[in-house]
C-alpha cells in the first residue's frame, strides 16, 4: 500500500486567509464569530456566524468560487494527473436564493469543472457529500485511491458559506447560539455557523520525491459510518463515531493507546459534544487525552469543516500543540482534563480527527507524522 | 477484488424491475412510477411520509434491491453502506424550502424540509431503515462513464478497503426543472440500486465483479461503465 502524503494546503476562514493566520489567532484564543451583516436579520434572534468580511463587500458572480480561487491561489505546484474531488455540502444555495432568471455555477460538479480549468489539470474527479462530514470522506476517499494505487494524487477542494438558507435552516431545528459558541462547555447551547474554504493536496511516495513536496504529515487510516438511528440528531450513545475513530484507528496500525490528540467535530449542541465524548470514552477509557475544536473559534464551515481542521491538525502534530477550545469555560463532566481553554503540548506523533453529519455519518482520520 | 451482485431494484416513469425478474432499466423522461409500500418493504421506515421525492426514490430502489437479494433485514451484522450518485441532487427541495423562509423573517421556515436539502440524507434514512452501519454518501454523477458509474466504483472501493463487507450502489436523481431546462438536458426522475456483497452462497459468473487499481470494474473481462449493464 501507498503512503499517502498532505503535500500542501490552504484554507480561508473567518479568522484568516491562510493557514499561518488561523493558527496564530486560534493560538491566542480568538473567536470570529460576530453579528451577520450581509443578509437581514432572522426574527429568531439567531444571527451570529463568523463570515469573511471583504467576501461581501463587493459583488462577485459566485462567492463559493471567490472562495475557492482564494484556496487554491495558495497552492505550489499541483500535477497535471491529480484528481479533484469536490467537498462543498451547498454549492447550489447561491443560485436558490437569487432572483429566477440567474445560471451559472449551481451544480457540485460545475464547481470540480472550474477548479479544473483554474488549475489548468486534467478533468478526472468526482464529487463527494455526507452533509457535515463531506471534506472529511472525501479525503478519506483520496486516501484509499492513492493507497490502492488508483492515483498517484488528489486533490480535495470545498467551501460553504454562511447562507441566510442555511441559517435559517439551523435555526428552525433550533440547533444555533443566540450567545457564544461553547464547544464542549456545560452551558453550550448552538452551534454558529461559519464561512470557508479548504484546498488539501494529498500524494503518494513518487509524486512527493518528483515534485519536491515536503514528507512530514501522512494520512494512515480512515473510518467511515453511519449511526442508523435519525438524520439531523447524533446518537446519543457514540456507537456510530467510536466505529468510524476505532476502523480509522485499525487501519493505522495502531491501537488507541496511540493517540495522542483528537481534533474533535465539536459543534457546540448538546447533543453532539455529548455524543462525541461518549465516543472518546468507548475508544480511550478515562485516559485523558488532549481533544479541541476550533467551531467556537471560525464557526461551523459545514461540508469545509473536516478539510479546515485537517489542515490545521497538520500545523498542531508538527507543533505537537493543539489549539484552544474557544468559548470554553467550564468543560462538561466527560470534557473535563480533556478540553481546555488554553493550548495544550502533547507527546508522540498521531493526531486523530473526526466529523460528523446529517443523515448520520461519521467519518475519522488518523495522521502521523 | 472480487465483489458479487446478490440484488437490484429500479424504478422510473417506465414502471419498476428487479435483478431477477430480468427486466432492464430504463428512463424515459417523466415521473417515476414507485411500488407500494407494503411491496418493498419489510418493515416501512417511521419517517417514509416526511420523504421528499429524491429521498423516496432512492430509499425505495435500495429496499426493492435489498428485496431482491432476500436479504433479512435489519442489516448490521453484516458491515454494510450505501452510496449513490446524483447530478440534480435535492435541488427541488432545496427550492421549497426556501420558500418557506421568505416570510416574517424566516420564522415559519421548515425544519422537515430543511432535513432534507442535503443529497446525503437518502443514504441516512436507508440506512435508519435497514441498519446500515457502514460507510454512506452521495456522490456526483459521472460524465465520462455511463449511469451510476460513480457509486459502483466508490462502492467496491469501499468493499476492498474493508469499510464494508455490503455495500448498495445505486442512482437517484430527480432534476430541478428549471435548471434541466435551462440546460437543455432530459428531466428523467427515477433511481435504481444493487447489492454488492464480499461472500455469497450463490457464485455466478455474470453476477461477478472484478475490480484492481489497473483494469478498473470488469465482469468475465469485460469492462462495466454503468449499473445498468448489470441488469437484464
Amino acid at each position: 500500500m501507498n503512503r499517502v502524503w498532505i503535500a500542501d494546503s490552504a484554507i480561508v476562514t473567518g479568522l484568516g486567509n491562510s493557514t499561518g493566520q488561523n493558527w496564530a489567532r486560534l493560538m491566542v484564543g480568538e473567536s470570529a464569530i460576530q453579528p451577520i451583516t450581509h443578509f437581514e436579520s432572522l426574527a429568531s434572534g439567531f444571527n451570529l456566524a463568523s463570515s469573511i468580511p471583504d467576501l461581501w463587500e463587493k459583488a462577485y458572480q459566485s462567492r463559493t468560487v471567490e472562495l475557492i480561487r482564494r484556496v487554491l491561489g495558495q497552492l505550489h505546484e499541483v500535477p497535471k494527473e491529480t484528481f479533484i474531488i469536490w467537498a462543498g455540502s451547498k454549492g447550489d444555495v447561491e443560485y436558490i436564493e437569487s432572483s429566477p432568471g440567474r445560471h451559472g455555477m449551481v451544480l457540485a460538479s460545475d464547481y470540480r469543472k472550474w477548479i479544473s480549468g483554474f488549475l489548468k489539470i486534467g478533468g478526472e474527479g468526482m464529487e463527494v457529500n455526507a452533509a457535515c462530514a463531506s471534506s472529511t470522506v472525501a479525503v478519506a476517499l483520496g486516501m484509499e485511491m492513492i493507497s490502492c494505487g488508483q492515483c498517484s494524487s488528489v486533490l480535495v477542494c470545498a467551501a460553504d458559506l454562511v447562507s441566510r438558507f442555511v441559517q435559517t435552516g439551523f435555526s428552525a431545528l433550533k440547533a444555533l447560539t443566540a450567545q457564544a459558541c461553547r464547544p464542549f462547555d456545560q452551558n453550550r447551547d448552538g452551534l454558529a455557523l461559519g464561512e470557508g474554504a479548504v484546498a488539501l493536496l494529498l500524494v503518494n511516495d513518487n509524486t512527493a520525491s518528483t515534485y519536491g513536496y515536503p514528507k512530514k504529515v501522512a494520512i494512515t487510516g480512515s473510518g467511515i459510518s453511519n449511526d442508523a438511528n435519525h438524520i439531523t440528531g447524533p446518537s446519543r450513545d457514540g456507537a456510530g463515531l467510536a466505529h468510524a475513530i476505532q476502523g480509522a484507528i485499525r487501519m493505522s496500525g495502531l491501537s488507541p493507546a496511540n493517540v495522542s490528540a483528537f481534533c474533535a467535530h465539536g459543534t457546540g449542541t448538546r447533543y453532539n459534544d455529548s455524543m462525541e465524548m461518549a465516543a472518546a470514552t468507548k475508544v480511550f477509557g478515562d485516559r485523558l487525552l488532549p481533544v479541541f475544536s476550533i467551531k467556537g473559534a471560525i464557526g461551523h464551515t459545514l461540508g469545509a469543516a473536516g478539510g479546515i481542521e485537517i489542515a490545521l491538525c497538520a500545523r498542531a502534530i508538527e507543533e505537537k500543540t493543539v489549539p484552544p477550545t474557544s468559548g470554553l469555560v467550564e468543560p462538561e463532566l466527560f470534557a473535563g482534563g480533556r478540553v481546555m481553554a488554553r493550548s495544550q503540548i502533547f507527546s508522540g506523533n498521531t493526531l486523530l480527527t473526526s466529523n460528523s453529519g446529517f443523515g448520520g455519518v461519521n467519518a475519522a482520520l488518523v495522521l502521523e507524522i | 477484488m472480487t465483489a458479487y451482485i446478490v440484488g437490484g431494484g429500479w424504478l422510473s416513469a417506465a414502471g419498476f424491475g428487479y435483478l431477477h425478474d430480468g427486466s432492464k432499466p430504463q428512463f424515459p423522461p417523466g415521473k417515476a412510477l414507485l411500488p407500494s409500500v407494503q411491496d418493498v418493504f419489510q418493515i416501512p421506515p417511521s419517517r417514509i411520509g416526511r420523504f421528499d421525492p429524491f429521498t423516496r426514490m432512492g430509499c425505495f430502489a435500495a429496499a426493492m434491491a435489498i428485496k431482491d437479494a432476500g436479504m433479512e433485514v435489519p442489516l448490521a451484522a453484516d458491515k454494510a453502506g450505501m452510496v449513490v450518485s446524483t447530478q440534480y441532487e435535492c435541488m427541488e427541495t432545496d427550492s421549497i424550502y426556501y420558500q418557506t423562509t421568505l416570510e416574517s423573517g424566516g420564522l415559519y421556515s421548515s425544519p422537515n424540509l430543511f432535513s432534507y436539502t442535503l443529497p446525503n440524507i437518502v443514504t441516512g434514512e436507508t440506512a435508519i431503515a435497514f441498519k446500515l452501519t457502514g460507510p454512506t454518501f452521495t456522490l456526483g454523477e459521472s460524465e465520462d462513464h455511463g449511469l451510476g458509474y460513480a457509486a459502483l466504483d466508490i462502492a467496491l472501493l469501499m468493499l476492498q478497503s474493508d469499510q464494508a463487507d455490503v455495500m448498495i450502489a445505486g442512482w437517484v436523481d430527480h432534476p430541478f426543472k428549471p435548471l434541466a431546462q435551462h440546460r437543455g438536458e432530459p428531466t428523467a426522475s427515477g433511481s435504481v440500486a444493487v447489492i454488492l456483497a464480499k461472500n455469497t452462497d450463490e457464485q455466478q459468473a455474470d453476477r461477478t465483479l472484478h475490480y484492481d487499481a489497473k483494469h478498473g470494474i470488469t465482469r468475465c473481462n469485460k469492462p462495466i461503465i454503468s449499473i445498468i449493464e448489470l441488469f437484464g
